[in-house]
């Protein structure tokens, strides 16, 4: 290969880098301003740690985290099923910014982060996988400062195969 | 990939009560302790809702989420005729998005 045909090759991947690139900026503008929701996007290193509390240093940094009263997380104490368990989050906190669920048992202790806007009430339904009985945590940003409450759920039958 | 996402809502005093359901297999990656094969994962990594074009919540998923994911949430400001989307992204790069008129 000439080093001219190599040199049309990489400009024509650039052209089309840029294109994609234009095409993402003005596909975000025609879709509305995200507000309060984080730029950073997904939190990929939090995923990857194997233990609660790193992740939840790795996702809210080093903003103390406080245990809270104010967070319920209602779900049933024995969970038979554990590829699906119903769980619900109530907060009467003003201001929340991110809910994250947590298992610490689970081979990926981070369940799911959801960035909330300001027009969202304090509250969150979802079913999810236990591997084994385990503490489930709950953190909440709001107003600026991490909140957490944790309950523990026995699982008769882990869902680490779904 | 279509119609696999379902959308309820209803207005209970200018919040919309919002329930999805998405059919996604949402599968772990497996290794095979005997031959060291790698079944990877099928999960989705980004479900994104918006209450007429405004996004109000955005779910980072990981692999710990049940299979066809149930969601649930209450926005607030919401009247009859607003527009609701949810769309959803998945690690092997499928998506899908619907609307639904409160």
């Amino acid at each position: 290969m000439s080093a001219s045909s190599g040199y049309r090759y990489f400009s024509r991947r650039q052209i089309i880098g840029r294109g994609l690139a234009m095409a993402a900026v003005l596909l975000s503008g025609s879709l509305g301003v995200v507000t309060r929701l984080m730029a950073a996007g997904r939190p990929d290193a939090a995923f990857a740690q194997k233990h609660m509390s790193a992740a939840v240093s790795d996702l809210f940094g080093d903003l103390p985290v406080e245990k809270s009263e104010r967070i319920t997380i209602d779900m049933h104490d024995l969970a038979e099923n554990g590829a699906v368990v119903p769980i619900t989050i109530l907060t009467d906190l003003e201001g929340v910014e991110a809910v994250a669920i947590l298992a610490q048992e689970n081979p990926i202790p981070l369940v799911a982060l959801y960035e909330f806007d300001a027009s969202l009430q304090g509250y969150l339904a979802t079913r999810i996988k236990l591997a084994d009985s385990t503490d489930v945590m709950v953190c909440v940003k709001a107003g600026g400062k991490v909140y957490q409450t944790s309950r523990f759920v026995e699982v008769t039958v882990g869902g680490c195969s779904a | 990939m279509a119609e696999t996402i379902k959308i309820r809502a209803r207005i209970n005093q200018g919040v919309a009560e919002v329930r999805t359901l998405i059919r996604h297999p949402m599968t772990v990656t497996r290794v095979n302790p005997d031959s060291g094969e790698v079944t990877p994962g099928h999960f989705i990594r980004e479900v994104v809702c918006s209450h007429n074009d405004k996004q109000v919540m955005r779910c980072h998923w990981g692999q710990g989420v049940s299979r066809n994911p149930y969601l649930s949430f209450h926005v607030e400001n919401a009247a009859e005729g607003d527009r609701l989307t949810i769309s959803w992204t998945d690690n092997q790069g499928a998506s899908d998005s619907q609307s639904i008129t409160l």
